[in-house]
């Protein structure tokens, strides 16, 4: 090939592999923003679905929920070995307005939100704190453990 | 024919400015940085000046009161300049976007950056007021450390927009102070917000009323969920987990 031709080709594979890379990240990066593209609203239900936060440890899973406009004798927890349901009425309805095409004004007056668990828990010994609109769910693992010995 | 990667700021009204300080509140940890820039618009009555413009920005435009705004715009009040952005930072656009701001800021002869942000803590549920911590670039913002007496960030990593921002604002010798204060990693935290706005006053010797924020929290919480959420996985897909860690090196 010659030097010409080979400097345009070189051109050409160096547009191609940046064409590559961009179009990897800007798929990759529209592909995370479809994971939370879902409403987080049912204005059917008047609920809204609270932001929720799930840390795995060895021992324990703690669940946190972002609870603004709620008080703790509003909040109902329900667990089973393997999921959770957090529900919560607001003190007063929030009322979004001028919002939107075809309702211009919607409102909401409850929380609802419902968890899968990452692994299997006692809910008997689950344990719950409310503070500053933040409530923590610590949920002990069911776990059987066998220690093993070392030759 | 290469892809078009670059910013460009586009001044709406010839922004001139002697030696303006420059903040910065851009969707972060806990939305303190865009919280507190929203505050300070409203608390000083802003006006829009510049915008942001790029084909790596995702096609949004945002409407208030039935006009148009750019998501990525910057405010002027006297000799204060806000830049603030109502959508994630897209990860492809954060260099490009730090080079051009920091070039415009140079060509400004900006006295002051000071991006406001927060630093995940994982006990933040049992802090009543959250401390502020500092990141400095230079001589200049660092001794207003110490004239103010705020506290340094001594150890750790930064990833994401304003990491970018700093180490431009060092390559070009920009006065730069971060303000990162304490904050609820994934949600929304106008206590922090309220935090770094003190040290605003007292940095810039601003008057900005914390407890108008403060009174408005819990409908900040609300109406900034979906933001929240988009944010946070922005933040994960740029590495932001990292803050966590603990630093490779040790002395």
């Amino acid at each position: 090939m010659s030097e010409k031709k080979k400097d345009l080709f070189d051109q050409f594979m160096e547009y191609i592999s940046d064409f590559e890379r961009r179009f990897d990240e800007t798929f990759y990066s529209i592909l995370s923003s479809f994971r939370v593209t879902r409403p987080s609203w049912d204005p059917d239900k008047c609920c809204l679905v609270p932001l929720v936060d799930i840390q795995e440890y060895p021992e324990e899973i703690i669940v946190t929920a972002d609870l603004p406009y709620v008080d703790k004798e509003d909040i109902s927890i329900n667990a089973t070995e393997t999921s959770l349901e957090i529900d919560a009425k607001m003190r007063h309805p929030v009322r979004f307005e001028r919002w939107g095409t075809v309702q211009r004004e919607i409102s909401f007056n409850c929380y609802h939100k419902s968890i899968k668990l990452p692994s299997r828990v006692d809910p008997e010994k689950a344990k719950a704190t409310f503070r500053g609109g933040i409530l923590r769910i610590s949920l002990p693992k069911k776990i059987s453990k066998q220690k093993i010995e070392i030759d | 024919m290469a892809l078009k990667d670059s910013v460009e700021i586009v001044e709406v009204v010839p922004v001139e400015v002697d030696q303006p300080h420059f903040l910065i509140g851009l969707p972060d940890i806990g939305l303190v940085g865009m919280i507190s820039a929203t505050h300070l618009v409203e608390s000083l009555d802003m006006k829009v000046v510049s915008y942001l413009e790029s084909d790596l920005f995702p096609p949004i435009l945002v409407l208030h009161g039935s006009k148009i705004y750019h998501p990525f715009r910057i405010y002027q009040k006297d000799n204060i300049l806000l830049f603030l952005s109502e959508i994630p930072v897209p990860p492809l656009a954060v260099n490009a976007i730090s080079r051009a701001i920091t070039n415009w800021l140079k060509e400004k002869n900006t006295s002051l950056v000071m991006p406001l942000g927060g630093i995940p803590v994982p006990n933040r549920i049992a802090i009543d007021e959250p401390d502020v911590y500092t990141v400095a670039t230079n001589e200049i913002a660092d001794k207003l450390v110490d004239d103010f007496s705020l506290q340094r960030l001594e150890e750790g990593i930064m990833a994401g927009p304003y990491a970018s921002i700093l180490k431009d604002c060092v390559k070009l010798d920009i006065p730069c102070l971060a303000l990162l204060a304490q904050s609820f990693p994934n949600y929304p935290d106008p206590g922090a917000a309220a935090s770094v706005i003190k040290v605003i006053n007292k940095v810039l010797g601003t008057n900005i009323d914390v407890g108008a924020l403060l009174e408005k929290a819990e409908e900040i919480r609300i109406k900034t969920r979906d933001l929240m959420q988009r944010t946070a996985a922005q933040l994960e897909s740029m590495g932001k987990s990292q803050e966590y860690d603990l630093p490779a090196m040790y002395s």
